[in-house]
């Protein structure tokens, strides 16, 4: 069976798109749910997900072509599956005028027996309860893409309210940013005058990451504190505990500075929270989040309950959520329900720098490169290695003093690491 | 509480009221002495005496415009009107008298009548004797329409109806009569426009009133075994007619049938409706209005051609399910 990819209407005016860059080719498996063309209109730049599974058998417009709403783009089908209807001579440029739809010029070229071809006014006329239209105009959604499940074919309110459910509102307002942070830059001079080598696509987690951190840096007042701290004490206890144990590798600095959060987010509960519509929620559990760089972009595994783990249990399930992340190997529940997020930054000799927020939450520690500097002491000057936190807050949330005091809180245990056994 | 039947809550009603003030007065044929072609003046006759409880010739012209005339001067009548079909001889003085004076003489001339009607088929006695015609009256600025259906509402509302100064039509079903009910011993009165919730729902509301109300709490009770969460509501009175409670119960609901015997084509079930779709409730519809009514037809002599043209249970929830089920 052959399944049609049709422009979707994506706005309430718009008439038509353009064919962007298809994503896959003719012959290529493509998934559910993938991104599988490009398609523009006048105000934004968005992609046509992958309605089923099965094999692109066709692409019936091409990049350029500009395509009416419910005009058909291309065919997706099984693998071994013989298109039976003859498809349009590539070269031939279809005709959109005189009010033909591509639908209709696709059948008329093929010689197709006469179609029922709904025409606009019609297909704009949905058989849907008036409760049905009330919600589906409050929620601001398309009573076209509401599958009806009622008598006679009609869309009821339970409908349209299952298909809200079903697209959960964040969704919704997730693809609206999305639309907007990526809508094409308006060229308002004229073309670019430099050679182009290389054109790559935000997808994937790429792509998540840049729509989370436009949600981040558009809604949340960040603000970054910085703060240099002597790290001799917390060096000192990694080594006494590394001979302990005749462990080869000693702890990571990740790993005791996940320890020592934790412990200052039990002190400052504020900052192992979320906000969300205008409400602080404060977590009973401290879930860390740690920024790793991996081959496909960036991402961020979740230590669970960190207060109640050891050093040891955090050291393992570190390297190995670490490990995974390099593979791919992640699980969807590797990377949720964060509270907290670190993110350290030493490794690429980096001292300090301003974290973004990874939403929903209030705040990020950005741990950077142990140098050894002078600093003064008793009125003298010694070498100490140091080290400079970066903690970013959300200012909704949290203002600067309390802020300062949490990042002290931390300061405090790297400075006396004993006290983490109180 | 004490149970009586219908006519009995009825002939409380009236033997109150006449104790209460002695403006009020019944007339009607059969009504004095005899106590009544259904039984309901019993007994009124022997304690007011023929002044009070009046044997009218059969002349249902005579009772109207009698009603009408000692209405004008002060009195109290309550005028029955043995069948509803008779009714149409009458209309003139209900009609163009009853309920236009009032208006007509700015306000100077007051109408306290209740005309009590029976009405209704069920009983084999054909197209003369089985009607139900309170969309006609319900279409007479100036008259207001009552349909118990029951005997704690028939003599609440039949109180309130005596005690009222403008002309109220009265409607009670001939089967009615018998049915019996808890009355409380102690005086209350119902007032006019509030309908009541017989049965609370959450999938359909329907409305409904007299006779009818029974067939719609049986058809709800059953598709309540079907899983479906019918809200009743019984009228109660016609006019004026309780939109709120229609349409509040449609907002939570958002599917509504109507059910009442008197014929489909111009009956009151359209009246709702049309008033529905003009509300707020409108926004909350979740399917079509239905109705189910008695059919486009004089009532049949023949018993089971007669119970075949009035609704029924199974005409109920098959219409239930056309606006719940595919």
């Amino acid at each position: 069976m052959t399944i049609e990819l049709i422009m979707p209407k994506l706005g309430s005016i718009m008439q038509e798109g353009t064919i962007g860059k298809w994503l896959k080719n003719e012959g290529d498996k493509v998934l559910q749910g993938e991104p599988l063309v490009e398609i523009s209109t006048d105000k934004i730049v968005t992609e046509i997900i992958t309605p089923a599974s099965g094999v692109l058998l066709k692409k019936v417009a091409e990049e350029g072509d500009i395509v009416p709403i419910k005009g058909i783009i291309g065919i997706i089908g099984d693998a071994d599956e013989k298109l039976d209807i003859p498809i349009i001579d590539k070269k031939k440029k279809i005709k959109l005028d005189s009010g033909i739809s591509l639908k209709e010029s696709f059948l008329i070229e093929n010689n197709k027996e006469e179609v029922n071809l709904r025409k606009e006014e019609e297909i704009s006329k949905i058989k849907a309860s008036p409760a049905a239209k009330k919600i589906a105009q409050e929620e601001g959604i398309n009573l076209a893409d509401v599958p009806a499940a009622g008598p006679m074919g009609r869309c009821t309110r339970q409908d349209v309210v299952s298909w809200i459910e079903k697209h959960r509102k964040d969704d919704i307002i997730k693809r609206e940013e999305a639309k907007v942070s990526f809508k094409k830059p308006i060229e308002t001079e004229q073309s670019l005058n430099i050679e182009i080598k290389k054109v790559t696509n935000l997808s994937g987690i790429k792509l998540v990451m840049a729509q989370k951190m436009v949600k981040s840096i558009s809604e949340k007042p960040h603000v970054t504190l910085m703060r240099e701290i002597n790290i001799k004490s917390l060096l000192e206890l990694r080594e006494k505990i590394t001979k302990k144990k005749n462990e080869k590798s000693s702890i990571s600095i990740n790993v005791l500075m996940l320890k020592i959060c934790a412990a200052s987010l039990e002190n400052y509960p504020i900052f192992n929270a979320h906000i969300k519509n205008g409400e602080i929620l404060e977590f009973v559990d401290v879930n860390l989040g740690i920024a790793v760089a991996s081959k496909k972009g960036l991402i961020i595994p979740v230590i669970k309950k960190v207060t109640t783990k050891t050093l040891k249990q955090l050291d393992n399930e570190f390297k190995n959520l670490v490990a995974k992340a390099k593979e791919n190997n992640l699980k969807e529940e590797d990377l949720q329900n964060g509270t907290f997020t670190l993110t350290n930054l030493g490794n690429y000799k980096i001292e300090a720098f301003t974290p973004i927020i990874n939403p929903p939450e209030i705040a990020i520690l950005g741990i950077g490169k142990i140098i050894d500097k002078p600093i003064v002491e008793n009125s003298e000057i010694k070498i100490a290695p140091v080290m400079t936190l970066s903690l970013s807050f959300d200012h909704r949330a949290v203002d600067g003093a309390t802020a300062a005091e949490f990042l002290d809180d931390i300061c405090q245990f790297i400075i006396k690491p004993e006290i983490l056994l109180l | 509480m004490k149970k009586i039947s219908f006519g009995k809550a009825i002939n409380e009603a009236l033997f109150e009221e006449m104790v209460r003030d002695e403006n009020v007065y019944v007339l009607g044929e059969d009504v004095g002495e005899f106590g009544g072609a259904f039984g309901v003046t019993k007994g009124l006759y022997q304690q007011f005496g023929p002044k009070r409880a009046i044997d009218t010739p059969l002349s249902e012209a005579a009772i109207a415009g009698a009603a009408v005339g000692s209405a004008i001067t002060g009195m109290r009548p309550v005028a029955e009107i043995m069948y509803i079909d008779f009714s149409t001889i009458a209309m003139d003085q209900i009609v163009n008298q009853a309920a236009k004076m009032r208006y007509m003489f700015g306000g100077k001339a007051r109408l306290p009548i209740v005309f009590r009607m029976q009405c209704g088929a069920g009983t084999g006695m054909a197209a003369q004797h089985s009607q139900s015609l309170e969309a006609w009256y319900n279409h007479i600025p100036g008259l207001k329409v009552v349909m118990p259906s029951n005997p704690y509402d028939a003599k609440g509302l039949l109180k309130t109806a005596i005690r009222d100064d403008n002309p109220i039509i009265f409607i009670e079903h001939k089967l009615l009569y018998s049915e019996k009910g808890e009355v409380p011993e102690e005086e209350y009165l119902i007032p006019l426009g509030k309908a009541s919730i017989k049965r609370e729902g959450k999938d359909v509301t329907i409305i409904s009133y007299s006779r009818m109300i029974s067939f719609v709490l049986t058809a709800a009770e059953e598709l309540q075994k079907q899983g479906i969460n019918a809200e009743v509501i019984d009228l109660r009175t016609i006019k004026p007619l309780d939109e709120e409670t229609i349409f509040q119960s449609i907002i939570k609901t958002g599917r509504a049938v109507i059910v009442h015997e008197a014929c489909k084509n111009g009956g009151i079930g359209g009246e709702i409706i049309a008033r529905i779709v003009d509300s707020e409730a409108f926004n909350y519809l979740d399917a079509p209005i239905k109705r189910v009514c008695g059919f486009d037809v004089p009532i049949p002599y023949n018993k089971k051609l007669e119970s075949l043209a009035l609704p029924t249970k199974d005409r109920i929830i098959e219409v239930v399910h056309q606006l719940l089920i595919n």
